[in-house]
């Protein structure tokens, strides 16, 4: 793709939420634009990423069914002791080590169970989720006081552990699967045990004490007593919503409350309206250099969950500032010169990025931008999918690799070859391929859930 | 595109050219000029005494610069002969003139840098930028004049300024470690003097001379990958470790690109006109600062996505200057936008009502402003191009020039 035309049209579609967006962070006012998610000119998307919406569903699907799944179905699953060994050389399509970790088996039990839940119930995929959670239930899971160690962050193939504690991550992306997973199987057992590990994980999460290094900002940052995560919000948040999609739980009712409280009342920068990554225990913003750090992928990340837990609410309003301020992170993350975003802007005063590129974070914006599409018909989200779309085609996809490249430099010259990625990539899928489904559906209408 | 139509800026529609006309004339002949007549201009030595406070309105020194005294001459000059044919205009650029002519340096050499009020020489020899700049001045003085004499002179110091900066010695202070360089600025002054030139008259060397300019920008200082122009070319990229060299600075690219437009429709060259638009435009797009609005003007490392991260009053109107002439030529909407945005926030930013001038620069949100400078080069030449612009289009009643007619590739700028 011509990289100066791809920043040329992004500029001049990025009009619409943006306007919103400027307007709700209090910045100069004059020149903004509608303070409204413009809806496209006419009530039906006919194309998206220069296909119709049943070409692009057909592209989503045969990524996801006949790549990722036969690949992981081949390279990754572990059939005889169940669980994922992620460590696969994408190009050469061999396995560098057969290590497993928490967060990976919480990742790919979500995956897997998400899979048959929503794409036609294959005992297949639930005997790989069924694989895993025995792995998770035999190996990982142990009792520990309510204040004690994370479970171990990695394990042999066999289940023995490789290192010492794990963090809080192990354990939400295991409820996350979990929870999935109950539904998949029809055993409630999951359901309480998923929800009991949340709960326990905010509790841990409540203390003053709790310890958590930030080191996605430096190696060297600086340790903040009980921090305030934006994604830990955004873990909690995902769990919690997707469990109140199907069930009614007060309990997780008020966590999902909480968290989109501490995410677009706290964490969210009103000088500046982007997303600070870190804040201190009682939610103000730390005197060091967090206080100018912006994570912008999981502020992007987060945002559109944000956006689809306003949907489950019918949330008009809650909508219109989690878009407007998801389509601000988006502007700001745009590399401008050679395509695609940013994750990190380190330091938002003195506009210092990291300037690798990461698969997930694109595949975030995507489903981000599918979502106002199929919900407001909104022209800037629609040019945004389009140029993203593209971008990671361009970049990301190689028709001979396993699978696509997770990560790499700025201009993707150099990536990390050893990784499957069975969690951000496979969510991206099956998400966007329920959202176009949808949308051919209702033969390109948007579905105006928001009026 | 070339319908009757009635123009209007901005997805708001808010600014009408005759209500932004409106505007740019007020502060051009409101405001700035009646403070620089009374708080910059020297009635009785000639010359411009830019070092002021213009929250104060105190100066702060007498002082003189080369530099300035070209670019007021080329001011005056330009208003007398395209705005106002007053005789109060000439008698300034006049008094800069007679201020400046004494200290013609002989053969390459440059103009002293710094005057005392008086016109006594306080520093040593200047840089290529006081010559250039005083060519540009004699060469619209000359013109105001009627005196071929001057223009003379200015096509005289262009010549000059090339020969200088394409010797193999030649150093340039920024970048003053680099053997053999060329630097996008001194292809930007030459090129927007010598077109100027030859507004008033045929001239096969100043074309050689623009030709030649364009073809380094384009072919040399035009990194084909990030699309972004680079401040300095070297023969041999890998033979230096400067790490300067993967510089955009983008108040001199943009700036240089709505130059590139100007003088593509001066020699009707639509093929040059949409390449430098679709520079400028990617120029533009790149340089702004999505988190507090208006443009940064310096990536010090492209690569890596290093910014200074302060703001320019200039940048922001060389911004308007192309924009305008986009929507003059092609009515784009791209452009329509972009003026909407970037007026709105220079009169945000950079307009500070109780102040003598607009504020030239300042850090990334203008909470700290450099209060201390007249600067009256770049944004009268902001009003008075962007003037004309709106009166052409007032003129043909909102109707998009004729120049690309023709041209079957408009859409794809």
């Amino acid at each position: 793709m011509n990289n100066i035309e791809y920043s040329r049209r992004s500029f001049i579609k990025q009009q619409s939420l943006l306007g919103l967006g400027m307007l709700a962070f209090g910045l100069p006012g004059g020149f903004l634009k509608a303070a409204g998610a413009t809806t496209a000119t006419g009530p039906v998307i006919d194309t998206l990423g220069a296909m119709t919406l049943k070409q692009l569903r057909d592209r989503y699907h045969a990524a996801l069914f006949d790549q990722f799944i036969p690949n992981m179905d081949a390279l990754v699953i572990d059939h005889e002791y169940g669980g994922f060994m992620c460590n696969v050389d994408i190009v050469t399509r061999e396995r560098k080590s057969d290590a497993k970790s928490a967060w990976y088996e919480g990742r790919g039990l979500w995956t897997y169970s998400f899979l048959y839940n929503n794409f036609g119930q294959d005992p297949a995929i639930l005997k790989a989720a069924t694989g895993s959670k025995d792995f998770i239930v035999k190996h990982i899971i142990r009792d520990t006081p309510a204040d004690g160690d994370f479970w171990p962050a990695s394990y042999n193939r066999t289940g023995t552990e490789a290192s010492g504690e794990g963090n809080i991550y192990g354990h939400l992306f295991i409820a996350e699967g979990l929870a999935e997973f109950a539904r998949a199987s029809g055993d409630e057992a999951y359901y309480q045990q998923a929800k009991e590990i949340v709960l326990d994980c905010l509790r841990r999460y409540d203390q003053p004490d709790y310890a958590y290094h930030v080191n996605y900002l430096s190696a060297d940052a600086p340790r903040v007593p009980g921090p305030r995560v934006l994604g830990h919000w955004m873990v909690f948040l995902r769990a919690a919503t997707q469990i109140l999609e199907r069930r009614q739980d007060p309990e997780i009712e008020r966590l999902a409350s909480r968290c989109v409280d501490a995410i677009m009342n706290h964490h969210l920068n009103p000088e500046y309206g982007l997303m600070n990554e870190l804040l201190n225990h009682d939610f103000s913003r730390p005197d060091n250099a967090f206080a100018n750090f912006s994570y912008l992928g999981h502020a992007i990340e987060t945002l559109w969950m944000v956006m689809f837990e306003a949907g489950r609410k019918k949330d008009r309003a809650l909508f219109r500032t989690a878009a407007a301020a998801f389509c601000r992170h988006v502007k700001v993350a745009a590399d401008r010169i050679y395509g695609g975003f940013f994750r990190s802007l380190d330091h938002v005063d003195q506009y210092t990025w990291k300037v690798d590129k990461v698969l997930w974070l694109q595949e975030e914006v995507l489903i981000g931008t599918l979502f106002l599409l199929e919900h407001t018909g909104d022209t800037w989200a629609q040019q945004c999918f389009d140029d993203t779309y593209q971008y990671v085609q361009d970049k990301f996809t190689k028709p001979e690799y396993a699978f696509w490249i997770s990560a790499g430099n700025r201009k993707l010259t150099e990536f990390q070859q050893v990784r499957a990625e069975h969690y951000h990539h496979p969510r991206h899928l099956m998400l966007n391929l329920l959202a176009l489904n949808r949308m051919v559906e209702r033969g390109g209408k948007i579905s105006g859930i928001f009026g | 595109m070339n319908g009757q139509r009635q123009v209007s800026f901005g997805s708001t529609g808010q600014f009408r050219p005759e209500k932004l006309a409106e505007r740019y004339q007020a502060e051009l002949m409101d405001r700035l000029i009646p403070n620089l007549d009374k708080f910059v201009v020297d009635r009785q030595y000639g010359g411009f005494m830019c070092e002021f406070d213009i929250a104060a309105k105190k100066r702060l020194s007498t002082n003189k610069r080369a530099w300035y005294e070209g670019r007021g001459i080329w001011a005056y000059a330009f208003l007398y002969n395209r705005l106002d044919a007053d005789d109060r205009y000439l008698t300034i650029a006049t008094g800069s003139k007679d201020f400046i002519m004494p200290h013609v340096p002989e053969d390459n050499g440059f103009f002293p840098a710094l005057f005392a009020r008086d016109g006594s020489v306080i520093s040593g020899e200047g840089d290529i930028f006081g010559n250039l700049y005083i060519a540009e001045g004699l060469l619209e003085y000359g013109w105001a004049m009627s005196a071929p004499m001057y223009r003379a002179m200015g096509k005289d110091l262009i010549r000059k300024s090339l020969q200088v900066c394409l010797e193999a010695d030649y150093r340039y202070a920024p970048f003053k470690d680099v053997a053999g360089g060329q630097f996008l600025n001194h292809w930007m002054v030459i090129l927007w003097a010598a077109s100027q030139a030859l507004t008033h008259e045929a001239d096969a060397g100043m074309v050689r001379i623009i030709d030649q300019c364009i073809d380094y920008v384009l072919h040399r200082h035009l990194h084909p990958e990030s699309g972004l122009l680079n401040d300095v070319w070297v023969p041999d990229r890998l033979a230096t470790t400067d790490s300067g060299l993967d510089s955009c600075n983008f108040g001199i690219g943009i700036q240089l690109l709505w130059m590139m437009m100007y003088e593509a429709e001066r020699r009707q060259d639509a093929t040059l006109f949409l390449r430098a638009a679709r520079l400028f435009k990617h120029h533009v797009t790149v340089a702004k600062d999505e988190v507090y609005g208006g443009y940064l003007g310096y990536l010090s490392g492209i690569e890596d996505q290093r910014w200074r991260t302060d703001k320019i009053l200039g940048l922001h109107e060389e911004i308007l200057i192309g924009s305008l002439f986009l929507v003059e030529h092609l009515d784009d909407t791209w452009a329509k936008e972009c003026i909407e945005e970037t007026f709105s926030y220079v009169q945000h930013s950079f307009a500070k009502s109780g102040y003598a001038f607009w504020v030239s620069s300042g850090d990334r949100t203008l909470a700290v402003e450099n209060r201390q400078r007249v600067e009256f080069y770049h944004h009268s030449r902001h009003l008075m191009l962007g003037l004309l612009s709106l009166r052409r289009l007032m003129k043909r009643k909102g109707r998009v020039s004729d120049f690309l007619a023709n041209t079957t590739d408009i859409n794809q700028i």
